[in-house]
């Protein structure tokens, strides 16, 4: 009997469907040209790019995509942790030191190190502990003995760590700079109402147009005018552009000067909508201000810090631009030593100017998971669903 | 009358029909369009489009010239391979022909025109050949024009710190050393991948080393690498800056008296900072530890696209490029550009604008200059190559480990 009855139930719902779907045809009509735009600019992109991210694609027409299943992202993500022994000396079975760019034994090395020689005490090569196709991409020492962590692809892990790095500084940073000028700029007086607007003018202006500036700023050129500063007082130059310890720093700066303004207005909007009355009231129990803030200011903006970290964390997770601009040359793209490479600019990198289009839409895919995971956990801490 | 009407316009109508459905761009007829794609500013587009004027008039065939930046051509010419739409011919970088061209992206020249080709190695510079031919004799694109490494120096300003041009590695890092000494800033410094692998090549070619032997084997590990590369970083050491310069303003300031720098600030040198005319020279660079300036080459290539429809026509283009009077008609439109010209071919030097000076060093650092490697896999092995650089310029690494770091990166991409 059922099997009579299912059929009927489809042909009445495939007849509602259409019945609906014709009494509704100017809706769905007026829909189609953002449809076509989206399917063609956003869902074929995606599923292309999924598609790649399964093969091997150098970009020429003539050769298609071959096939190779998860081995890039295999590729991407191998880690290996191999400890590192020290490098003896064959005839004396000594440990070998660097001393003074000389490599010598370890009691050689004594004597030098007590005649104020620095020595360094040198390892066997990774290549030779790790196994095949692994690079070092760390090392680290614990209680004596130095680890070592290597992985197929060192530049990756390079990427994702200087993202993950970037991320945190420039999210916190710009969301509680944000936080506190909001908080200074609340109440509607004519200066503050000026100041809002200037610490919101970065956030409208052409971002790769600032980020030419503030290269001229931190070069270490005759115009750099943080060096000219420097110079003025007599202080020491620093090439900010071409060291290590500088990268990121800058980048998180940068970050902060431009990315301050629409936190700020967000939070501006959501103190307008915190009810007085429960700072009278609180007032009237005796709650001090820095109370008064934490129990019901903080609370209360909550739905609005949710928002400006996951888009904080979302916009962060794919900055280019500023790495682009600032740091690439025409033979590197992620400044000295790799060090202000992001996962984008490596993306960039690896599928148009090394020519690896499928693994560098496995590099896409994986910066989505690691994004999609990121926002998770941040709304899962937020609890945005909570009511106060 | 309708009807004789009626037949007159049916017969219009196929007769249009007709001469639209003729193939209006043919070689032999002339009216092709040629675009070029000109990787570099839009002074090199413009000099492009004058230069081939004379040749347009001769074929009846059209040259667009599209300027393509540095930083974008290579994205946009593998877009253009891969879409199969784009420009007919080319310019890029020294590698990119083989790059392009072994992804199925370009024509094999030497296959598909192999007497030219042949005609035009026989008179361009060796060097340069050693970069753009593959290892198994396919050439994607020719020699368009030259860029090689030179010393940049103030002799006046030098003289004032008692100083002269620096003619050997040991006067170079004496010359370093007294520089930061007297001000704390400047001295040498490269304007062509400062602490990268392009600047290192030179004093690696000094040493007596290389990265790869005839037979494409690696050598970067060599001892005469690790003395260069102990070399190059003790520069840093003494001072020289690890920024990218703006290296015509410190050569007028004298921020940098006497410094290593692409050819290409000559030309505007003279324009753009009147105060330093006639104060300014060019020479080979300092000699090391083999007594040989080598110096690194560099210029573009020009190829055309495999999808091109026009080949023939955009190769004849190419062929008229190689001739005397387009290598000087390039020259004399560089310079109201106010830039340097320097043609592929030999014989063509002596035509060099910018003074003899400017000629003669040129002339002389190309006698000893050399290319990047063309073994395979070495686009994707010149970042390792880097690494090791900057590790030992700003970790303090030890160079023969770098080198020996580097030279498996180079193997494992072979």
């Amino acid at each position: 009997m059922e099997t009579a009855v299912i059929p009927t139930r489809r042909r009445k719902s495939i007849s509602g469907f259409l019945f609906t779907l014709w009494k509704k045809r100017i809706s769905y009509a007026m829909l189609m040209p953002f449809l076509a735009v989206f399917t063609v600019f956003g869902l074929y992109p995606i599923a292309w790019s999924a598609r790649l991210s399964l093969t091997e694609y150098r970009g020429i027409k003539d050769k298609p995509p071959q096939y190779v299943g998860i081995d890039n992202f295999k590729n991407i993500l191998s880690l290996s942790f191999k400890e590192l022994p020290p490098e003896l000396d064959e005839a004396t079975g000594e440990q070998i030191f660097r001393c003074d760019g000389e490599k010598v034994i370890e009691s050689v090395a004594r004597e030098m190190e007590a005649t104020g020689v620095s020595c360094e005490a040198r390892m066997v090569r990774p290549r030779d502990v790790l196994p095949e196709g692994h690079s070092e991409y760390d090392r680290f020492s614990f209680r004596g003995t130095t680890y070592i962590i290597g992985a197929t692809d060192p530049r990756f892990w390079k990427a994702l760590y200087n993202t993950t790095l970037y991320t945190m500084g420039s999210v916190f940073f710009s969301t509680f700079g944000g936080l506190a000028l909001a908080l200074f700029l609340q109440k509607q007086t004519r200066v503050n109402m000026t100041l809002r607007v200037v610490f919101f003018l970065p956030a409208v202006t052409s971002g790769i147009a600032i980020t030419a500036v503030w290269r001229w700023i931190f070069t270490s050129q005759n115009f750099g005018l943080v060096n000219t500063v420097f110079r003025f007082f007599g202080w020491e130059q620093v090439t900010f552009l071409a060291n290590v310890d500088w990268t990121m720093r800058i980048l998180i700066w940068l970050a902060l000067w431009g990315g301050m303004g629409f936190p700020m207005i967000l939070f501006l909007a959501g103190l307008k909508n915190v009810p007085q009355e429960l700072y009278e009231a609180a007032a009237i129990d005796g709650a001090s201000v820095p109370q008064r803030f934490r129990h019901i200011t903080i609370p209360l903006l909550r739905p609005t810090f949710l928002y400006v970290v996951v888009m904080g964390i979302i916009g962060a997770f794919q900055v280019f631009d500023v790495v682009y601009i600032v740091f690439s040359t025409t033979e590197t793209i992620g400044g000295v030593l790799d060090s202000a490479l992001t996962v984008v600019t490596y993306l960039y990198d690896t599928g148009f100017n090394m020519f690896e289009l499928g693994y560098a839409a496995s590099v896409a895919w994986i910066l989505f998971a690691v994004i999609f995971v990121m926002t998770m956990i941040s709304l899962r801490l937020g609890r945005v669903n909570e009511l106060y | 009358m309708k009807r004789k009407i009626a037949i007159l316009v049916t017969l219009a109508f196929v007769l249009a029909l007709v001469i639209g459905s003729v193939p209006q761009h043919t070689s032999a007829q002339g009216g092709v369009e040629i675009i070029i794609w000109m990787t570099g500013g839009d002074n090199d587009a413009i000099v492009t489009k004058a230069a081939a004027a004379p040749w347009e008039a001769a074929t009846g065939n059209t040259v667009t010239v599209e300027a393509v930046d540095w930083g974008t051509a290579h994205a946009r010419i593998l877009t253009a391979a891969t879409s199969g739409e784009g420009p007919d011919i080319i310019t890029g970088g020294l590698s990119w022909g083989i790059e392009f061209g072994e992804l199925g992206g370009m024509i094999d020249l030497a296959a598909a025109y192999p007497d030219d080709v042949a005609a035009i190695q026989a008179t361009d510079n060796e060097s340069i050949w050693a970069a753009i031919e593959s290892v198994n004799g396919e050439v994607y694109g020719v020699p368009w024009d030259l860029t090689i490494f030179l010393m940049f120096s103030r002799p006046d300003l030098l003289a004032e710190m008692g100083l002269e041009v620096p003619q050997t590695w040991d006067e170079l890092l004496a010359y370093q050393e007294a520089v930061t000494e007297a001000k704390g800033e400047g001295g040498w410094v490269s304007n062509w991948g400062n602490t990268e692998w392009v600047t290192f090549s030179s004093f690696l070619w000094q040493a007596g080393a290389d990265y790869y032997d005839a037979d494409c084997n690696v050598t970067l590990d060599s001892d005469e690498a690790v003395t260069a590369l102990e070399y190059f970083a003790s520069l840093y050491e003494a001072g020289a800056t690890t920024e990218a310069p703006d290296f015509e303003a410190g050569l007028n300031s004298g921020l940098y008296p006497a410094a290593y720098g692409g050819n290409w600030p000559i030309g505007g040198l003279d324009a753009n900072y009147p105060d330093m005319v006639g104060k300014w020279q060019v020479s080979p660079l300092a000699a090391g530890p083999n007594d040989t300036r080598t110096a690194f080459i560099g210029g573009r290539v020009m190829g055309i696209m495999s999808y091109s429809k026009n080949a023939d026509v955009a190769f004849d283009m190419i062929k008229y490029f190689q001739t005397a009077e387009a290598q000087q008609a390039l020259i004399d439109e560089s310079v109201k550009l106010n830039t340097l010209w320097i043609p592929p071919q030999t014989e063509f030097l002596q035509y060099v604008a910018y003074g003899d000076n400017v000629r003669e060093a040129v002339a002389a650092q190309l006698e000893d200059a050399q290319a990047p490697p063309n073994c395979p896999g070495w686009e994707a092995s010149a970042p390792a190559v880097t690494e090791a650089i900057q590790s030992v310029i700003f970790e303090g690494a030890d160079a023969e480990d770098a080198l020996a770091d580097a030279a498996d990166s180079i193997r494992d991409n072979q």
